[in-house]
């Protein structure tokens, strides 16, 4: 049970860390888009 | 070349076409696993079920539908749908093939068909989803904790599985058992 939730920490993280990259990268290209 | 806001039919045929080959991998990995489902004596349903317990098919089902969706829609009314989902799943299925290729790839040698499959479900359709999400999707008008927001799914999913898990006895991950 400890483990499953430890993988499932990391698991939660990686969506975490790939969501907030995808984000930055949303927020950068969004401003060479029009209104 | 950045999204303009505007649908051109260059990138309706793009994603018509990404959208085919999406639809014909998740088609031939069906028909695969329906193979060893069967002799396994499960029925229809729960080989289905067993297909759908995968987040690589459950992502690349909505990778699809949203490159179908792009590639039906409207010209103008195109960027009337918030980007929050788009971009979800973009974050969604570039998780499948990083933990793929970071922890899953070297569990298992596929071949033929079945490499077939993998290779489009874990590599070729999410760079192309993001590659196209990059270039043609309008991705202005997300909030910082729109990521948050994005990790109801993939908690919905964790609950999912393990129902499934302690109903069947099946984890689709080793890393979800």
């Amino acid at each position: 049970m400890a483990k499953l939730v430890e993988n499932a920490i990391g698991v939660l993280l990686v969506f975490l860390a790939a969501g907030y990259a995808v984000l930055a990268i949303s927020r950068l290209l969004a401003r060479r888009e029009p209104v | 070349m950045i999204a303009t806001g505007m649908t051109t039919l260059k990138e309706r045929i793009a994603a018509a076409m990404l959208a085919c080959v999406g639809w014909c991998a998740l088609a031939l990995q069906y028909y695969l696993l329906s193979g060893i489902t069967h002799e396994m004596g499960l029925s229809w349903g729960a080989s289905l079920l067993r297909f759908l317990s995968y987040f690589t098919i459950q992502c690349n089902v909505l990778v699809a539908l949203v490159l179908s969706a792009f590639a039906l829609r409207e010209k103008h009314s195109e960027w009337t749908v918030h980007p929050f989902e788009r971009s979800a799943i973009a974050s969604y299925i570039a998780v499948v093939a990083v933990v793929y290729i970071a922890s899953l790839r070297d569990l298992w040698e596929p071949q033929g068909a079945q490499w077939l499959a993998d290779v489009l479900l874990h590599y070729f359709m999410p760079l192309a989803y993001l590659a196209f999400w990059l270039v043609s999707m309008h991705k202005a008008g997300l909030r910082w904790y729109d990521p948050l927001l994005w990790l109801i799914y993939p908690l919905f999913y964790l609950g999912f599985v393990l129902v499934h898990g302690r109903w069947t006895g099946f984890y689709p991950y080793p890393f979800v058992m």
